[in-house]
C-alpha cells in the first residue's frame, strides 16, 4: 500500500496570514483562492487579567474563544501545501497566541480605507513582530478614493516599502497578485541576506 | 478521591476519554499547521473507536491534512484535537510533518518555487 510507510515524502505545510479588522472581507479573500470552501477553527485561550479592568471579587482571568477562518492552496510542484489563516477579530488576544506567528511565511493586510483605523492594530502588531507583509486595499464596489501612497502614509508604515494593493477580494487574479508580491517581497529579503 | 463519581448525563464520549485522561500536551510539535497524515490503510481501523476512525479517513496519504482542518471538520476546538492527535501518533497510527522552518522559508529557492506555482494556479 504505497503512502502508509513512514517515508514518503510529504508536502510541507507553510502558512500565510490574512489580517485586518472586521468586515474587511479577510473570509472572502481567502474563500476566493483556496482550494478548498474556507474553514473555521477555534481555540480558547486564556490569560491572568490583562488590560481588562479589575472586579473585586471576580477570578481575574480572561478565558475567550477565538475563531478563525483559513483555506488551503496545494503547491504540487514546489511541495508545499499553503495555508491561508484570517487572524481572528480579538487583537489583543494574538499576543498570547504563539502558535498564531511561528513559522508563518509572511500575511496580507486587508484595509478598508473608510475604516482604516480598524487595521493599525494588525501593521503595529506584525511591524512589532518583525513578519514581512503587503497591504492590500480592498476596493468595495469596484471604487478606491485614495492612491497607494496616500494609503501608505496614512498608515504609517515603518517601511517605506512595503508594497501597497488595490485590490477586489472577490477577484482570483487580484488575490493572486497580492500573494505574488508578498512572495517578491520575501524573495528579495532573502536574496539580501544571502548575499551579505 | 473526595468527589463522588458522576452518574447519568449524556452520552457524548467525553474528551478525556478520547486521549486516555490525558489534559496537557506533550506534543508541543504539533501545531495548527502541522500536516497529519494516518500511517495505516483503512483495513487497520477495525476496533479503533470510531472518532479514530473518522480522523484517520481525514487524514489519508499522500497528503494528509493540517490540524486545524482536522479540528475544523471533527468540530474540536485546537487543542483536544492535538491531544486526540498526539495519542494517534504515540499508538503509530498517524505520522506528522512540521511545517517549514525559517531556514526553508527564508531560503531564496524555495521561496522562488512556491512563486513559480503560485503564479500558474
Amino acid at each position: 500500500m504505497p503512502g502508509y510507510d513512514t517515508s514518503a515524502q510529504d508536502v510541507a505545510p507553510v502558512k500565510i496570514l490574512v489580517a485586518g479588522g472586521f468586515g474587511v472581507g479577510k473570509t472572502t479573500l481567502v474563500e476566493t483562492i483556496s482550494e478548498i470552501e474556507p474553514l473555521r477553527t477555534e481555540e480558547r485561550l486564556t490569560a491572568a487579567g490583562v488590560g481588562v479592568d479589575d472586579l473585586e471579587g471576580i477570578e481575574s482571568k480572561t478565558v475567550t474563544t477565538v475563531a478563525m477562518d483559513f483555506g488551503r492552496i496545494t503547491l504540487t510542484d514546489a511541495g508545499v501545501v499553503l495555508y491561508l489563516f484570517g487572524t481572528p477579530g480579538q487583537e489583543r488576544f494574538w499576543f498570547m497566541w504563539d502558535d498564531l506567528l511561528n513559522g508563518a511565511l509572511g500575511a496580507i493586510v486587508l484595509v478598508d480605507t473608510r475604516r482604516l483605523d480598524r487595521s493599525f492594530p494588525a501593521v503595529d502588531f506584525f511591524e512589532s513582530r518583525g513578519l514581512p507583509f503587503v497591504v492590500g486595499a480592498n476596493c468595495f464596489h469596484g471604487e478606491q478614493l485614495y492612491s497607494p501612497e496616500e494609503i501608505r502614509s496614512a498608515l504609517h508604515l515603518r517601511n517605506p516599502d512595503t508594497p501597497v494593493l488595490m485590490l477586489d477580494a472577490r477577484t482570483r487574479t487580484d488575490v493572486r497578485s497580492a500573494l505574488l508580491a508578498l512572495l517578491d517581497m520575501l524573495i528579495a529579503k532573502a536574496a539580501a541576506v544571502e548575499r551579505v | 478521591m473526595t468527589e463522588a463519581p458522576r452518574r447519568g448525563g449524556g452520552r457524548r464520549t467525553r474528551l478525556y476519554a478520547l486521549t486516555d485522561g490525558r489534559t496537557t500536551a506533550p506534543h508541543a510539535s504539533l501545531t495548527m499547521d502541522t500536516t497529519v497524515t494516518a500511517a495505516v490503510p483503512p483495513d487497520a481501523y477495525d476496533g479503533l473507536p470510531s472518532e479514530w476512525q473518522a480522523v484517520l479517513s481525514l487524514c489519508m496519504p499522500p497528503n494528509g491534512r493540517a490540524v486545524a482542518e482536522i479540528a475544523a471538520r471533527m468540530h474540536m476546538r485546537l487543542t483536544p484535537t492535538i491531544l486526540l492527535l498526539g495519542e494517534l501518533e504515540d499508538r503509530g497510527l498517524v505520522r506528522h510533518r512540521s511545517p517549514l522552518e525559517e531556514a526553508e522559508t527564508t531560503n531564496v529557492h524555495l521561496l522562488m518555487r512556491i512563486r513559480d506555482n503560485l503564479a500558474r494556479i
